[in-house]
């Protein structure tokens, strides 16, 4: 019987091999850890960069609490901030029902049909859709077509619009991960769709759900080309309206109708003027932006942290 | 013995089960219906949202399109719809968009599928779940801060190596922005990765391949579809961006594929507009619209690629 | 027709081939099952279920994988109803009223029928509440009514004792067989007229699962019970009655002690013993 002539590979031959891969392999590791190392430093730089190209604004009280100016030294940010905490609210009001509720209505009640798959596609495509169309939404059919003005309500409803799509994916996926029998239990004791959604699923979807909310809250914080495009002034001298009073009923709404500015905003008013002065102010807000969506995120992880230990 | 709350009404003879009343289920389905729709009407919300979208771009662009030859909006090569002399060239926004979400990808797409290959296939799980909360803080700062950061650090440090770079130019912010959506490409990369069945995987060890082998000859392939995905929409991403661009690419238009030199990007252009006062009728409000047209079907039709590619690869695991 | 004395009743009970049910007292029984047929999609998963349930008794389904037992015991309380693409043909007749439940609303139906599960389910929630669930999806928000309720079910389920001191605690704090005895106290806290049971002990050790074999003969007194079992043992421990199913149809159906020593048929015959199954 004739062997082909196959050439065996030989003991030594193996070796080489098996030390080639293993170069590959240690070369691709580090190619990723490189990777990695960049990434991270240019974080640490922009953080770095931020703390010391503001730090003579952060160290001095006066830069929280006045107002922006045409002196560099003398401008703040307490319009911004102020403005942002406001409008902040008119978004958290109009997107956590909405967006939880849409959530809720595709993983509890629609029916596996074309229209809920449309409305899957459209929540996806939502995400993607560049925040400044969002503001040409705003800008065209909320100010010019329903008169609305350029205020913190418009504001709060173009941010609300914009994190729609993160709430409702993440309310999404908070439910699905409430395993069947917690439903079963439910409608097997006689509760209908609705008692089993708001008494059973939503408590025990409640961390998944808040925390998805405070991500896409932390996103909008720091938005600020949708704001922009609406016609946020970056010039306020001034606070909007206080929502809380002294006389009954004790709150109003005239802030709602109020010109406003944000720290976005105000962050990207000073970087565009050419004096290295506003520089400093620009990245001192910069600071104290990421602070707040840090806050954010730090309130996400303990609100998560703490309810998961909490029974009713 | 306590009295029997309105729900609840006895049946039968005295011990038997109370039940439930005619009246309380009636109510109870009232209430089942009501929130129903009320939920019905949050979902349908983001239908309109994309309707709002749409019905904005088309009608208040009308106008602009009533003026501008469609030919010239698509070829001419400059962009002044304020000047004079106006020019209605969108490609000159385009350009300056397309080169700047190039560099962004040129940047992204090796080092995020590195970053990805790396998690999934070499990485232990303890790597990975630190690596990629870290990751994520990367997504969480806001894009004002990079552009600041772009303009007055990362641009100056470029300089120092290219001699011709100008103080607005579109190298930074491409830099910056591919890693800024680094974060993304390489999670849903690896996403894509993590479902390819190890079956598969174990197929090519028993064969003698090393990591490297099985990484790029089995998991990369299988996993492509979800791969392409990622870039696809990384690269929406980058096209959308728009205070990375507008504090540090400059506001002037310029059509241009030269890194070295400023453009304004069809983002800059509208953020640059909606900062002065525009008159509803005026050319420049319609301009701005048109090129929001043009950024947006430019970014749906990513997404949808992007969105069919996904659930393709969610489908076939 | 066979005549069998069970007790302190006259019932007739049929074979599978008969189909008369006669009854000499209306309250001996609960329910009727009357060629009850069930689809999941395409697949006819029972095939003309006729059978009764007595009152106040413990009623076993027994047979291999596959029978069809945890369908028919679903088919009483309509848990089908929540998945699309089932469907039903035949009755399910509940005593006194003699309604098919097939035909009634599945929520109101659910409301009258209780369920434990094989697998634990308690609620997130305390102990009180878990209990207390059915009695508040009701619509009943009388304190004293409820905490009544409660003390009650818990003392029915053989927990009280053991839990009345921590009833605000998580219920997740309990160990496997305590939580399924309260899953049975928050099944009968709203007094079902019939109690389903899905294999309740198969996820328990053999000291829970006396507890609970030891319940259930008590709760029998007083409420109609319904158990599917795959263990032959625990049927013929606590069952009143028996009904041995086989792909989709009920072969045999007869007092406990009968089936088990003297079965009428193969294929029942051949299970017992253990030749397949």
């Amino acid at each position: 019987m004739m062997k082909a002539d196959v050439p065996q590979a030989t003991l030594p031959d193996l070796a080489g091999i098996v030390d080639a891969n293993r170069r590959t392999d240690l070369i691709m590791a580090g190619i990723g850890i490189l990777v990695l190392i960049v990434a991270m430093s240019l974080l640490a730089a922009v953080v770095i960069d931020l703390i010391l190209g503001g730090w003579p604004r952060l160290i001095n009280p006066d830069f929280y609490l006045n107002f922006p100016s045409r002196h560099p030294l003398q401008a703040g940010i307490v319009s911004a901030w102020v403005g942002t905490i406001l409008v902040m609210l008119v978004t958290a009001g109009i997107a956590i029902p909405l967006g939880v509720g849409a959530g809720v209505y595709l993983e509890e009640y629609a029916a596996r049909n074309w229209i809920t798959d449309f409305i899957e596609i459209n929540v996806s495509n939502l995400a993607g859709v560049p925040s400044i169309i969002y503001g040409l939404l705003a800008l065209g059919l909320f100010i010019h077509g329903f008169g609305l003005g350029e205020t913190i309500l418009t504001a709060g409803l173009v941010l609300a619009l914009l994190i729609l799509p993160v709430i409702i994916v993440s309310t999404r996926e908070a439910i699905r991960g409430i395993p069947l029998d917690l439903r079963e239990a439910a409608y097997g004791l006689g509760a209908d769709k609705w008692q089993t959604v708001h008494l059973y699923v939503l408590p025990a979807a409640r961390s998944g759900i808040l925390t998805g909310t405070i991500v896409g809250l932390a996103r909008a914080i720091g938005e600020a080309a949708p704001v922009i495009t609406i016609g946020a002034l970056t010039f306020i001298a001034f606070l909007p309206p206080s929502p809380l009073q002294a006389n009954p009923p004790f709150i109003n709404f005239e802030w709602l109708e109020s010109p406003f500015t944000i720290m976005p905003i105000q962050m990207f008013n000073w970087v565009s003027r050419p004096q290295a002065e506003f520089h400093i102010n620009a990245a001192a807000a910069g600071v104290i932006l990421m602070l707040m969506t840090l806050a954010m995120n730090g309130i996400a992880i303990w609100l998560r942290y703490h309810l998961r230990r909490q029974i009713r | 013995m306590p009295t029997l709350p309105s729900s609840l009404s006895p049946s039968g003879p005295p011990g038997s089960p109370l039940r439930a009343s005619e009246r309380f289920l009636r109510r109870r389905a009232l209430w089942g219906s009501f929130a129903g729709g009320c939920l019905l009407i949050a979902a349908a919300s983001s239908v309109f949202v994309t309707l709002g979208i749409v019905y904005v771009l088309i009608t208040e662009s009308m106008g602009f399109f009533a003026q501008v030859p469609f030919l010239d909006f698509l070829t001419d090569t400059q962009w002044t719809p304020v000047f004079e002399n106006a020019h209605f060239g969108v490609m000159t926004l385009v350009s300056a968009t397309v080169t700047v979400a190039g560099i962004a990808l040129a940047v992204s797409i090796p080092a995020g599928l590195a970053l990805a290959i790396y998690l999934s296939e070499y990485a232990r799980r303890e790597v990975r779940e630190t690596v990629k909360p870290c990751l994520e803080l990367l997504e969480g700062v806001p894009t004002v801060v990079y552009g600041y950061f772009t303009l007055l650090f990362f641009t100056p440090l470029l300089q120092t190596f290219i001699p011709g770079l100008e103080g607005f130019n579109m190298l930074g912010p491409g830099i910056v922005m591919g890693i800024m959506i680094l974060p993304y490409t390489a999670s849903v990369s690896e996403d894509a990765m993590r479902a390819v069945p190890s079956g598969l995987r174990e197929a090519g060890y028993a064969l003698g391949y090393s990591r490297f082998r099985v990484a790029m000859r089995v998991v990369v392939p299988a996993a492509f579809s979800g791969i392409t995905a990622a870039f696809i929409l990384g690269m929406s991403r980058a096209v959308g961006e728009t205070m990375v661009v507008a504090i540090a690419a400059g506001q002037n238009p310029n059509f241009s594929f030269n890194p070295t030199e400023g453009a304004a990007t069809i983002t800059a252009y509208i953020v640059q507009m909606a900062m002065g006062d525009l008159p509803h009728d005026s050319i420049a409000y319609q301009s701005v619209f048109a090129a929001g047209i043009v950024l947006f079907v430019i970014t749906l039709t990513f997404n949808l690629i992007g969105f069919f590619l996904r659930r393709r690869f969610k489908e076939v695991y | 027709m066979t005549q069998k004395r069970s007790h302190d009743q006259h019932v007739t009970l049929m074979s599978p081939e008969a189909s008369l049910t006669t009854i000499t007292q209306r309250e001996s029984l609960a329910a009727e099952v009357r060629k009850l047929s069930f689809w999941y999609g395409d697949t006819q998963a029972l095939k003309e279920i006729t059978l009764s349930i007595a009152n106040r008794k413990v009623t076993a389904l027994i047979g291999p994988s596959g029978c069809g037992k945890s369908t028919l015991l679903r088919s009483f309380n309509r848990m089908h109803d929540l998945y699309p693409g089932n469907r039903y043909s035949g009755e399910i007749c509940l005593f006194p009223e003699n309604h098919n439940l097939i035909d009634l609303d599945p929520f109101m139906v659910r409301l009258r029928i209780g369920m434990v599960f094989q697998k634990p389910n308690p609620f997130p929630k305390s102990i009180f509440e878990n209990v207390a669930a059915g009695l508040r999806i009701q619509g009943v928000q009388n304190k004293k009514l409820l905490s009544d309720r409660v003390e009650q079910a818990l003392r029915d389920a053989a927990l009280w004792e053991e839990v009345k001191d921590r009833l605000s605690q998580s219920a997740y704090g309990l160990s496997g067989g305590q939580q399924q005895r309260l899953c049975i106290a928050r099944a009968l806290a709203p007094q079902p007229e019939i109690l389903l049971l899905d294999e309740p002990t198969s996820a328990l050790d053999p000291i829970a699962t006396a507890k609970v074999e030891d319940l259930i003969t008590e709760i029998s007194h007083r409420f109609t019970v319904i158990i599917v079992t795959h263990n032959m043992q625990q049927a013929a421990r606590i069952s009143d009655f028996t009904a041995y199913m086989h792909l989709g149809k009920l072969i045999e159906f007869a007092p406990t002690g009968e089936l088990f020593t003297t079965p009428q048929e193969t294929l029942t015959r051949d299970y017992i013993t253990g030749r397949f199954g």
